[in-house]
């Protein structure tokens, strides 16, 4: 009866895969092992749901971010601690949400959280073993194309139909802020207000594919 | 000053953030917070499973990232060093209050409800399909402490069998068999009861 | 006087969509309704992610959280449950579903000291009177946040914010596309962000805040109350600013001044600094009736 090995000479019965599963789940097990999982339903059953376990919970991308409270308190100590200089004059506003302070890092973090999700969607059916760490792959040095944005809308599209033509109008309408603050830059490259447009417009893009991943 | 800020605006990658944090800039200290605060956020929630101490330890660990991140030469990626930092910084909290990690083998040995499965034998409906999001966070975290961390080492944070092994201060084969029976209990709990399923049909 | 009744038009027809909106998800079948309490210590938190249909939540006077979930179609469920002091409310898709079959509204109480978290797509959200930290994130939806003295922080792809009474707390708002009204709201920061919705504020700053308030192309109108104490500045790179409210020329300049393109001034003790840029945007400043 399949679901019971016997035990016995060359075979081996349910209990005794079980035993050995934890060992042999990730990197495969001998023929006498694979034999018995072929051959039952049980184990093969159990088999296929600790890996669908695994595959879910490489769905789970964080979603929540500390509250504010945390990074205030985190500020107040490194003050005291005199790592970091107290916030500055008024007029210059560092933000309830840390102000990142940097074009680059600003998009690429929603823009990686964005590859991490598709990334992590893209492997949910592979193998227990294809068990790669997505997050570390991405280049830090990244901004999103054409072709990010096309597979964004894409995804949106899938995920919130209703949402997609909200996205689309607004993915153009903060491409062309980019557009407008790098076209003023490149005649100005001395004008702050500018160079400040455009680390907002990157900020707003990155938004974007923050909302998008959630 | 006017150069100093161009070069801030119009480009600063990760470790030139990581650089100026090194020097005491704020601005870079919140921008570090700011792309990684979420992860470790989660890393800490879902070790402890409890809202107020995740926040606590977030705030710890990048308490302890600031501090030492002058020690930061690059040798792996930063945001690798930095949740390896939180873990420790969790691990140790956990450790203060006595809950089980580094004698795992003892105080986590397999009870009988954890050991092969007595239904042997008999087919139970496939998990496939059925599991979504907040089920398997709610089932995550109600997992005991030790098997709990495990799992979310591995299975989330994608640490291997060695690396946890050493932070756990316990063998690899224990690892192992903690992650494996942290799996069992999971699929025990994400199981519907035959109540549930009956309700369902209803 | 043009400009006033103009922004008043924009600021009301989002106050009716919204009540519209609201009024809708309330006459949806009750025959469904579903009710779950939970009994919570002090700073709770209560996150609701909902993709369609409105969650209206508001603070009570005890300890308990009180979720009334109406679903519209047999298509979704709703997933509640309390982990610790976490309570966490979820629509749940049985299938492929649509925004008309997928639509859940939500009517939440929660202890006026928690926290807040929602997640939306178009559904419209209104939270009033929570004393904790209030996140709320949407697509297309409406927000309205008022009477709270937590921090705030909406952020909405396309969705208009509105945000009513609001002290003493941090408060972030961000849409890509939808305008932002702030009314009465006064903070330690306040910083909106939008690249083509329009922010309108009317108020007084509170009393030594920081306030930012920054579109790309949208405009920004600001209607201070005479008593208002500010140190403003307002800056456009091709835009055009204009103000009719009294203010005291800067003794020391933080900026070069350009015709057209800039202002800035104190106002009586000058307690709060108030910042206010746009690319293209309009920017103007007066004083409110």
């Amino acid at each position: 009866m399949i679901g019971l090995g016997k035990r016995g000479e060359g075979v081996m019965n349910c209990a005794e895969f079980q035993k050995v599963l934890p060992y042999i789940i990730e990197t495969g097990g001998n023929t006498e092992e694979e034999r018995h999982l072929r051959e039952c339903l049980v184990c093969s059953d159990l088999v296929e749901d600790l890996k669908y376990i695994v595959e879910q919970a490489k769905l789970l991308v964080p979603m929540e971010d500390p509250s504010p409270r945390v990074w205030e308190e985190i500020k107040a100590s490194l003050e005291r601690e005199g790592r970091i200089k107290r916030a500055r004059l008024k007029g210059r506003l560092l933000g309830p949400i840390p102000w990142i302070g940097a074009l680059g890092a600003i998009i690429l973090v929603a823009f990686a959280a964005f590859l991490v999700e598709r990334g992590r969607q893209q492997q949910a059916s592979a193998s227990v073993e294809n068990t790669t760490p997505p997050l570390q792959t991405i280049s830090l040095n990244t901004v999103p194309t054409e072709q990010d944005d096309e597979q964004l809308l894409q995804q949106v599209a899938a995920s919130r139909p209703s949402s997609a033509s909200a996205y689309q109008s607004n993915l153009d309408q903060v491409n062309a802020s980019i557009a407008d603050a790098k076209r003023t830059l490149e005649q100005n490259p001395d004008d702050e207000d500018a160079r400040q447009s455009l680390i907002r417009a990157y900020q707003q893009k990155a938004l974007l594919y923050e909302l998008a991943a959630q | 000053m006017t150069q100093q800020k161009k070069t801030i605006a119009s480009g600063l990658s990760e470790a030139d953030a990581i650089e100026r944090a090194k020097q005491g800039d704020a601005e870079s200290f919140a921008g570090l917070y700011a792309l990684h605060k979420r992860r470790v956020y989660s890393l800490c929630l879902r070790m402890t499973g409890n809202t107020a101490e995740a926040e606590d330890l977030t705030q710890e660990a990048f308490l302890q990232l600031y501090r030492k991140i002058v020690t930061f030469r690059g040798e792996s990626a930063f945001s690798t060093w930095l949740h390896r930092l939180a873990v420790n910084v969790v691990l140790m909290r956990l450790r203060k209050k006595g809950l089980p990690e580094v004698s795992l083998e003892e105080s986590l040995e397999p009870q009988q409800e954890d050991g092969p499965r007595k239904d042997i034998g008999a087919r139970d409906n496939m998990l496939a399909g059925s599991i979504d999001r907040l089920n398997l966070e709610r089932a995550i975290e109600s997992l005991p402490p030790g098997y709990r961390i495990i799992f979310v080492l591995h299975d989330i944070e994608g640490y291997e069998h060695n690396e946890i092994a050493e932070m756990m201060g316990c063998s690899i084969g224990n690892s192992k068999s903690q992650l494996h029976k942290a799996r069992m209990k999971l699929r025990d709990l994400l199981k519907p009861s035959r109540a549930e399923r009956a309700a369902k049909r209803a | 006087m043009a400009g006033r009744q103009k922004m008043s038009n924009t600021s009301r027809s989002v106050t009716l969509g919204l009540l519209a909106a609201l009024a809708l998800a309330a006459t949806a079948s009750a025959a469904d309704k579903k009710e779950f309490r939970y009994t919570v210590a002090r700073g709770a938190t209560i996150s609701v992610v909902n993709d369609y249909g409105s969650v209206r939540l508001r603070a009570s006077g005890v300890s308990q959280v009180v979720v009334s979930a109406t679903p519209s179609s047999s298509k979704v469920e709703v997933d509640a449950a309390q982990n610790g002091n976490r309570v966490e409310v979820r629509t749940h898709f049985l299938r492929k579903t649509g925004e008309n079959d997928g639509r859940v509204e939500y009517d939440l109480q929660v202890p006026a000291d928690a926290n807040v978290m929602i997640r939306t797509a178009s559904g419209p959200v209104q939270v009033r009177g929570v004393g904790g930290d209030v996140s709320v994130d949407a697509d297309t939806g409406q927000v309205d946040v008022r009477d709270s003295n937590g921090h705030v922080r909406v952020r909405t792809v396309g969705g208009p914010i509105t945000l009513n009474n609001l002290k003493d707390g941090f408060v972030e708002a961000t849409s890509v596309g939808g305008p932002v009204m702030l009314n009465n709201v006064a903070g330690r920061v306040v910083s909106v962000n939008t690249t083509g919705g329009a922010i309108v504020y009317s108020g007084d700053f509170g009393g030594g805040g920081q306030y930012s308030l920054t579109s790309h192309s949208g405009n920004i109108d600001v209607s201070l109350s005479a008593s208002a104490s500010v140190d403003l500045t307002a800056r456009t790179v091709t835009g055009t600013v204009e103000n009719d409210f009294p203010l005291q020329a800067p003794v020391h300049p933080i900026m070069a001044l350009s015709q057209g393109k800039s202002f800035a001034g104190t106002s009586n003790a000058g307690a709060s600094a108030v910042r206010l840029r746009t690319f293209s945007g309009r920017i103007r400043v007066k004083k409110s009736h």
